[in-house]
This record gives structure tokens, sequence and C-alpha cells, in this order.
């Protein structure tokens, strides 16, 4: 009951907001209502594990089905960390040409990934036929709304059926017409038309209105906090919202090059991709890339190597390090390496050490060093009477 | 400067006047020897037979991991399938969010795609159709790469020859090979059969299988000269609709990472089989009159009078011929169960995928976080000595077998061959007796990805 008088009083709120041009901040501390064992409520794992503490509201422009502009909830911790966002949804979904109100609470994380969904007290889904679901239909339901990539981002609600509908209503969970073989997987039997709905809720306009409103209070403590989340899209978002966004400190560096370990080449590369060019010049930078050139495995070194083709000038210290290690590189990064130390400016010492691999058994490293060596035009004597054509 | 400096800086621009070069010109024709076959004897570590999809990678890594490589091939390009058969889409690398295949292939496809300024699909987010995480490559920069990439390994290509018999002594392989003026002795002491139709393991007495029915092989073509989307498609019938949409020119360039499309149209070559000149000359036949009638065809409907064909692969790509009977016969549960053996070298992930002439393709999906994978047991053929395939020809049930033959599997299929003949070779050993630890360890060295046991 509670759940449905406090909507009341937000539609109101949201009318009283809506003609403004400008998005409108209340700050309303409310005890939060969301923990409550009677609800059906299904979640996925969250970003930030902190405790909530605090809800502001805001009035956003989401311009989706429902309507143009709507309340948006921000939960914090105490201290001011956003946890999660959440829209109290109420809009009718029709069938049989009849209409009966879905009213169900949608929960992002803060890097707009889909949290989960919530139903008020007493408020349960079912089907056209009036099934209630079942807790399996739930939680097929859950995964469908988290899952990103679905035909559901590329159809209309026409589509949703084999034949379209003769009702002229849009909102339709057809009961007479099949839903499409190929969309099968991607909805609940018998009720397309709410997973459809919800899911382009969950995947439309708020999701960019919660990226926005987290985007606006950056910081690299709290990129820190999104890295330590379990999900991998949360640690791919934090990583592409570091160049040109937050400081690279240097505990966000260590964070950083603690990702450029590992088996997950996709975060792998994601976290160099969030070194930026100036970062290259640093010295520390330098080194931490060189040690995982040296400790990581070869698709580690790859993506390590190919970041560092972009340093101009590498230390000297580093470029010795490099020329050391150069033996014990392989394939592409082999040759990689030679193309970085190309650009650099070498000493006869790094010479003679990159000619010594000219011994090398393996035709494919000695053949390359011959080739690198004559294409720096060196003037060692020794190193000149080793490559000479035969 | 002076007259004949002048003359010869001239010279070495191509400037100098005709009048002054005619006389040497009518003095350049010479009466030749006449056309006799050389016979020449080379010895080499590995011989990789195939420049296909797996011989290409296998040769990369044989040669990188400093064996004395020699790769034939009977056509003229390095790519096989990625290139002149066509199929410029190579799938499936990422699986549930990560990469499973790595190594020297997606070396390549990665240089392509760098260097043609496309965009790689966003592998974090799992597709809703698997191959929307197919990447697409140029075709042309591939056959460019590769060659370079073999070049720089130390590779010895041999294009235009092929094996005429293959003979085991003294623990090492007696092939012999002929070719455009050549006929060539290669004494080698590994051979990676990449034919992709297990003729050498065939012609080493090795048993092979082969179904009483194969998938259809597909040729590859592009149309254009028309705009689908002015088509009035209530007056073409149905079964001309895909075609028509999918050989757009304009589906065919992609400015994004996203696949809406496969990217290239195809007919269906039934039967097709490039084992033989003979066989694959009927396959090539086959497929480039059913395109013609095809091309006819569309021609006669209203929007479609000036459509043009723009491209034609210069072969019928194969699907299925014959499969070794190796140590281990992947099956069709081990495949989509995941299953990882203690001898897995790589991965491999794509539905099962059957094509079947007029019923379409019979496809079971692998479950969430589901991979499969290849042990090394299935690239050796019974009783056989110093002797691995790579590539559709894996030793596996038809069913594992259509979905183990695609090609980002066979290229990790190539580069774990090429370890283990780079191993067993220096050993002195078979591929089969080569110390497993060491085998991921070479692969893992070289950016193989290998499967994990969970």
């Amino acid at each position: 009951m509670f759940g449905r008088v406090r909507m009341r009083v937000m539609a109101i709120f949201n009318r009283l907001t809506h003609s403004s041009l400008y998005v409108k901040i209340a700050i309303v501390f409310v005890v939060l209502s969301f923990v409550n064992a009677e609800r059906i409520k299904y979640f996925q794992p969250q970003t930030i594990l902190l405790q909530p503490h605090s809800t502001q509201v805001f009035s956003v422009d989401i311009n989706d089905s429902i309507s143009e502009s709507d309340l948006l909830y921000k939960v914090s911790s105490k201290d001011g960390t956003p946890i999660f966002f959440y829209r109290e949804v109420f809009t009718p979904v029709c069938f049989d040409n009849k209409c009966r109100p879905l009213t169900i609470n949608l929960y992002w994380n803060i890097t707009g990934r889909y949290l989960g969904f919530e139903l008020p007290e007493d408020e349960f889904l079912s089907k056209t036929d009036h099934e209630p679901f079942s807790v399996d239909v739930y939680e097929k339901l859950n995964q469908i709304l988290a899952t990103e990539s679905t035909p559901l981002a590329e159809i209309d609600y026409n589509q949703l059926t084999v034949k379209p509908n003769s009702h002229g209503l849009e909102d339709i969970d057809a009961i007479t017409s099949a839903t499409p073989q190929n969309l099968a997987p991607y909805v609940i039997e018998g009720a397309a038309y709410t997973t459809f709905k919800l899911w382009h809720l969950i995947h439309g306009a708020t999701k960019n209105q919660v990226q926005n409103f987290t985007i606006a209070e950056i910081s690299s403590e709290l990129i820190i906090k999104i890295l330590e989340s379990p999900i991998q899209a949360d640690k791919i978002w934090a990583l592409e919202h570091i160049d040109g966004y937050v400081d690279f400190t240097p505990n966000l560096k260590e964070k950083v090059f603690d990702l450029i370990k590992g088996e997950d080449y996709i975060v792998v590369e994601k976290a160099l991709d969030a070194i930026s060019e100036n970062e290259l010049d640093l010295y520390d930078v330098q080194q931490l890339l060189m040690k995982a050139l040296i400790q990581e495995n070869y698709n580690v070194k790859i993506r390590v190597i190919e970041k560092m083709e972009n340093c101009d000038f590498l230390k000297d210290s580093v470029k010795i390090e490099l020329v050391e290690n150069l033996g014990s590189l392989n394939g592409q990064v082999f040759k990689k390496a030679l193309s970085v130390l190309e650009k650099q400016e070498l000493t006869s010492e790094m010479y003679y050490k990159i000619a010594a691999l000219l011994e090398s058994e393996n035709s494919f490293i000695s053949n390359s060093i011959k080739a690198f060596l004559k294409n720096e035009n060196v003037k060692e004597p020794q190193i000149l009477s080793l490559i000479k054509d035969e | 400067m002076g007259k004949v400096e002048r003359r010869s800086v001239l010279k070495a621009l191509g400037l100098a006047s005709v009048g002054a070069m005619t006389p040497t010109m009518l003095k350049a024709e010479t009466l030749k020897e006449p056309y006799k076959v050389t016979e020449k004897a080379i010895k080499t570590d590995i011989l990789v037979i195939g420049g296909g999809t797996a011989g290409t990678i296998a040769a990369i890594q044989a040669g990188r991991a400093g064996a004395k490589t020699i790769l034939i091939e009977s056509g003229s390009q390095l790519g096989g399938t990625m290139t002149t058969g066509g199929v410029t889409f190579p799938g499936i690398f990422h699986a549930w969010g990560k990469q499973i295949i790595g190594g020297i292939g997606w070396e390549l496809v990665t240089d392509c795609v760098k260097l043609n300024g496309d965009e790689l699909p966003d592998f974090s987010i799992p597709p809703d159709s698997h191959w929307k995480h197919q990447v697409s490559v140029n075709g042309f920069l591939y056959t460019l790469v590769a060659e370079e990439k073999c070049i720089e390994a130390g590779v010895n290509i041999r294009y235009y020859e092929t094996p005429t018999s293959v003979e085991f002594r003294n623990g090492n392989w007696i092939v012999q090979t002929t070719g455009k003026g050549i006929t060539t002795q290669i004494t080698c002491n590994q051979i990676i059969d990449c034919t992709g139709n297990a003729l050498i393991a065939s012609m080493a007495g090795f048993d092979v299988l082969k179904e009483t029915e194969t998938q259809p092989g597909s040729l590859i073509f592009q149309i254009g000269g028309y705009d689908y989307d002015s088509l009035d498609l209530t007056k073409i019938p149905n079964e001309y609709h895909r075609v028509l949409r999918q050989n757009m020119v304009k589906n065919q360039s992609r400015s994004s990472s996203e696949n809406t499309f496969v990217p290239y149209g195809y007919v269906y070559v039934p039967g097709a089989d490039s084992t033989t000149a003979e066989s694959h000359t009927i396959a090539n036949n086959d497929g480039r009159s059913t395109l013609l009638n095809l091309i006819r065809k569309l021609k006669t409907f209203p929007g479609c009078e000036n459509l043009k064909i723009l491209d034609l692969k210069t072969e019928t790509a194969i699907r299925e011929t014959y499969r070794i009977d190796g140590i281990y016969k992947v099956t069709q549960s081990d495949y989509l169960e995941g299953k990882v053996f203690e001898d897995s070298i790589s991965n491999s992930f794509y539905p099962i995928d059957l094509h079947i002439v007029g019923k379409g393709i019979h496809q079971v999906f692998l479950k969430p976080d589901v991979v499969a994978s290849i042990p090394l047991r299935a690239l050796i053929p019974k009783k056989s000595k110093n002797f691995l395939v790579a590539g559709r020809c894996v030793s596996s049930d038809r069913m594992s077998n259509s979905a183990l033959r695609v090609q980002a599997s066979s290229m990790g299929m190539g580069q774990a061959a090429a370890a283990a003949a780079v191993l067993a070779n220096k050993l002195g050993v078979s591929p089969h007796e080569v110390p497993i630890e060491d085998l991921k360890e070479l692969i893992r060295n070289h950016g193989g990805i290998l499967p994990l046991r969970t």
C-alpha cells in the first residue's frame, strides 16, 4: 500500500517538475524501503558493494515509451559514493483489447548496467492468461533483461508476433499470435510485450542518464571502486572513463596495472587504452610496462609492446632492459620489440648486446636481428663484419 | 656531367630514346632450349602441405620456432578459404566475453583489420547471433600479410606444387612433388597435412573417412547495380530476397564494428570436393554455372535490370571431404559439453553447423560458458609416425567436424600442430611422444590460448 501511495506522490511530483526546462534536483532522504522480504525482486551482481544510506531524487528527461520525463532515484553510501539508481515505473501493458498496469521498480548500477527489478508489495507479474510468473520465469526474465545484445534491440512491437495484431494497439501481450521462433529465447512466453517493454526501459534512455550522473561526479577514487567490481562490463566501463575524465593518480595507476595481467585480454586491452599518450613518457609507467612485458604471457606481452610502440622516448634504463630481454621474446612480440627499438637512440653497448642474438640457433631471430642492425646503419666494426652479406 | 655519365643516368631513368634502344631490343631475341622439367632435391625439418587457413599459420609457427620449414601450396597464394575461397569472415576467436583463440591466426586477422582501418566488434558483449563476432577481413590484405609473415619467419614457400608420393624411410619422409616445370624430392622429418582433404594422410597409407553425402561447397560472389530498398519485393519470389539483400554493395563495406549481414553472398555447390584436380574442377564448373543462371534470373526481376556481378572468387570453397582416423576422434558430445582433455592444445567455438542443400542449416549451439577443445591425438592419424594434420580433416565425427572446420579453430590447430612438429623434430620423436607440458609451453609462448580445465 505504501508503495502505491508513494508512487502517486511521485507522479504528482513528476508533473510539477515536468514543465521545467532544466533538470530540477530535489533531495529527499527517505527510509530505504527497497529492502523488503515480502516483495518479489531479482537482482544481478552489484557494482559497488557499499551500504545504502541516502537517496536523492532527480527529475530527468527520459523521453521513452512511458513519458518525456520521470523521476530517477540515486542511492548513495554514507560517504556519498553513488551505489545504484532506480526508477518507479507505472505503465500500461495491453492485451486482448484490455490494458492493465505494470508497476515495477527498475534498478541500474552506476555504470548503467541493469541491476534488477522489484515489484511493490502484493504485486506480481503474470502471463496473458493471468497465470502468475513462477520463480523460474522470474529468473529467466532477470537474465533476459540483463542481456545487452538481443534481437529485441532491433525490432519493434509489431514484430513480436508472427501476425501483426489488428487491435491498433502497440502495447499488446497477444494471446492469439505466437512469438516468432527466433525471438522465443529472448522473451517470456505469454508475456512478450511485457518483456519487450521492460528490456527497452532498461536499455533505453535511462541507462544513458544514469551513466551521465555517474560521469558528472566521476573521480579516480570512484573509478577504483568500480574496478573492484567482479563484473567485466563494469571494469571495461571504468577503464573507458579514465583517459580524459580523471587524474591518473598513483592508486589508480596501480589498479590499472593490476589489470594488465592474467588472461582476460579484453580487459588487458582496455587497461592499456586507459593509459594516455602523456603518461607513456613517465618513467614509472615505462617501467611498469617493461615489467608486464617480461612477466606476463604472450597475449599480454603483444598488447604491451604495441602500447610501447607509441613511446617516442624510452628512458635509458628501460631501453637497456628491453635490449637485455630481447632474447626471451618470441614471434610477433620480438618483431615489435625491434620496431620499438628502431625509434630509439641506442648506444654502442646496446648494439653489441643486440648483435649477440646473431648467434641464435633460431634463424627467425638471427635473421631479424641482422635485418635490424643493417637498417640501423651501425658503425661498430665488429658488428659490421657479422652482418656483412656473404 | 660527361656524355657517358649522362647516358647512363637517362638509361637508369628509363628515358633513353626509342631509337637508341631499338638495336639492343632487336638483338635481345635468342633461341632457348626446349622446355624440360627440372629435378630438385631439398631437405627440411618440417614440411607443411597446403597453404590454406591452417597451413599458413602452421608454417609461420614452425618458422618462428626456429625449424627449417617448407610450405607447399598447389595454388598461387596463401589463405585458402580466407582468400581463394573468399570467406573473408573468420571466426570465432571469442566466446562468452573472453578471447579463446589467439596466436598467429589472430595476429594476421588483427593486422589486416588495422591496416584496412576497420573496427573489431565489441567482444565483451556476447552477441545474440554467433556470426556477429566473426571478423570482416580484407581478403587481399590477408594474402599479402600472410605471405610477408611466412617469408619473415624464413618459410620456403613453394607455389604451384603438389605431392605425388610420400614415403617414410629411415625416420624421415620422402615427398615427391610436381609443379610447373619442376619435380622436387623433399626430405623432411615431420609432415603437417593441411590440405583440408587429408590427402597426404591417405597417400601415406593412413585411414581416412568420408560421409556418403557431404555438405555443399560455396562459391562466393558479390553483386550490385540495384537498390534493395526500392525493390518491390512482392513481385520477386521469396527465395531470391535473401540473396538480393545480402549482396547489396552497401552491405559489403562496413563503417562500424557491428556485423549486420554476413558480408558476402554464395551459391551452394552440392557434393563439392577439392581433393583432386578433376573433382575440384567439377565443383568450380557447377558453382559457376549455378551462379550464371542465378544472375540471369535475378536480372528478370523489376528493379534488377541493371544488376551486375562485381566479384567472383577464384574457386568453390569446400566444407567437408575426408577426415583422418586419428588416435582420438572428437565426438559431438565432447564438443557440446566442452570436454577438456589432458592433451587439449587449442579451443574451438562455433555451433554444430551442418549445411544441407534444400533443408537449410542444422545448428546446435554451445551452452553458456561452454568452449570446446581439440586434443593433440585428434591431429595424429592412427599408426602414423612424424605426421600431423590440421584443419577440417581433424579426427572427429561428422557433427563435431561441422563446428571444428571453421577458420579460427583451423588456425588454432595449425599453430598447435606446428608446435608439436617442431618439438618432435627437436627431440627426434613422433608428435604423440612429445612431452605434453613442453608442447603447451611452446604454444603459450607463441600466443596460443590453451583450453582451461574446470
